[in-house]
């Protein structure tokens, strides 16, 4: 049987509860079906606060690895509050895409910290759809916003964003197929690293 | 009707929840984040989050355009002529149909960004600013101080806009900050007028001014570097009547409440 280790405990700067977290890990990764004997780890960055949302999800020498801003799982209309709605979001998009990673046509994907913000935004896309699927609390617009400002606010960046959240099961070949479809894959690369949030809690 | 509305009494449904002030200055979370390198904090889409702290950024805009209707239309019957002429209060008549406009524009706007009215807390500090019981101190706290940052907000995120190639929002930002340099304008106007015989009048206002600019310089907001994610407009501020002399006052303010929010916090972090 795999360990889940949810990180601090406790929380000093915001008023979330370790093991309401860890329960809500164990029980949506029960749900989604990932294997019993694989260890999960998720820590959250308590210092940062929502509007800075940030996950990464990795799977490190066969263990899940999964980090957020503690923003993920802050209530919008209240400074510092949990909100289970976003963290119970927040936790099956994360684990859906370890399971991606270890099972399900992305076992070739880099690490989050080497992922192109579009290669992230269309990978989020599919991940977000199936989300919403389970009858999570998804914003569709949302999403489709965050896709737009990577692929570009175009008819075509759109068509390839119903397709990704309709879609059941694709891959990261595919993924990256919609970056050069949508034009993202030509844009320049990000002068700012993709874990540069990640980075600094560990300072 | 009551005159002088106090911000408690403020209407609104079930749909909003109010921030408090302290809760954000107190927060435990700031010390720690004063240390984190995130980045320039300028608006673009390379930046961590860039998506959900520009729908939360909007929000705010679209309660800051709630409370400037609220603002308007109690000059308009808080004050009687003696105090404040017909003329002003035509102004702030049409200033209200311009700030209901912009509410249906920040309305579209959220729908188009992936928000809801409500999602985030509001905070009422621009309405406050809108209760002095002086019209002078008013037009110079809420148009030429935060009608000023609307329009420092409004030309940060049409750049933004004009940087990811969204016509939505660029277009959106580019109808309201057409009207903030009225409203702005309107306030330099009154303010002279109004005060013409009255330099101690005067010096009282525009003082409340800068507080209202300190204050909403925000540690660090607005200035003219990239580490503010927003910048001071130059240009739409001196059509609307502030001089240069102004401008640089206001980059100064601005520069002084960021180095103002370091030394608080490296006096916390002292402390702690």
């Amino acid at each position: 049987m795999g360990t889940i280790t949810v990180t601090p405990d406790p929380f000093n700067l915001v008023e979330f509860d370790t093991a309401t977290i860890r329960r809500l890990v164990e029980e949506i990764a029960g749900s989604l079906g990932l294997p019993t004997d694989v260890d999960i780890s998720l820590t959250v960055d308590e210092a940062v606060p929502h509007p800075i949302v940030a996950t990464m999800a990795d799977v490190v020498d066969g263990a899940i690895d999964l980090w957020c801003t503690g923003g993920c799982f802050e209530a919008r209309d209240k400074t510092r509050a949990f909100s289970e709605r976003h963290a119970r979001a927040e936790i099956t998009a994360m684990l859906l895409r370890t399971r991606d990673r270890l099972s399900g046509g992305f076992e070739s994907a880099p690490s989050d910290a080497e992922l192109l913000p579009g290669e992230r935004t269309a990978w989020d896309c599919y991940t977000m759809g199936r989300v919403g699927a389970l009858g999570h609390n998804v914003h569709r617009q949302k999403r489709r916003y965050d896709f737009r400002l990577q692929h570009g606010f175009t008819d075509a960046a759109d068509a390839a964003f119903d397709r990704l959240w309709a879609t059941p099961s694709t891959t990261w070949g595919a993924i990256r197929e919609v970056c050069v479809e949508t034009g993202a894959a030509d844009r320049p690369k990000p002068k700012l690293p993709a874990d540069l949030v990640r980075r600094g809690s560990r300072v | 009707m009551k005159r002088h509305l106090p911000e408690s009494e403020l209407a609104r449904d079930e749909r909003f929840r109010r921030n408090k002030i302290e809760d954000q200055i107190f927060d435990p979370r700031n010390i720690a984040m004063s240390t984190r390198d995130l980045g320039p904090a300028q608006m673009a889409v390379d930046r961590p989050a860039i998506s959900e702290r520009s729908r939360s950024l909007m929000h705010g805009i679209f309660v800051g355009e709630i409370q400037a209707l609220e603002g308007a239309g109690r000059t308009c019957y808080d004050f009687d002529d003696a105090d404040a002429p017909f003329a002003l209060k035509l102004d702030m008549a049409r200033q209200c149909w311009d700030e209901s406009r912009h509410v249906e524009i920040s309305c579209k706007l959220a729908e188009h960004m992936g928000s809801d009215i409500g999602e985030y807390g509001e905070s009422t500090f621009l309405y406050a600013a809108a209760c002095n019981p002086d019209p002078v101190m008013r037009l110079c706290g809420v148009n030429r101080a935060l009608e000023g940052l609307a329009i420092d907000v409004f030309s940060s995120m049409k750049a933004f806009g004009e940087s990811t190639q969204d016509p939505i929002l660029t277009y959106c930002e580019d109808w309201m900050l057409a009207d903030e340099v009225t409203h702005v304008k309107m306030g330099s106007d009154w303010l002279r007028r109004l005060t013409d015989t009255d330099p101690d009048r005067r010096e009282r206002a525009l003082e409340f001014q800068r507080t209202v600019d300190k204050v909403f310089s925000l540690g660090g907001f607005r200035g003219e570097s990239e580490e503010n994610p927003i910048q001071i407009t130059r240009r739409f501020r001196e059509l609307a009547g502030f001089s240069t002399e102004e401008c640089d006052e206001l980059a100064e303010i601005a520069a002084q409440a960021m180095e103002d929010a370091r030394t608080m916090v490296a006096a916390a972090a002292a402390a702690s």
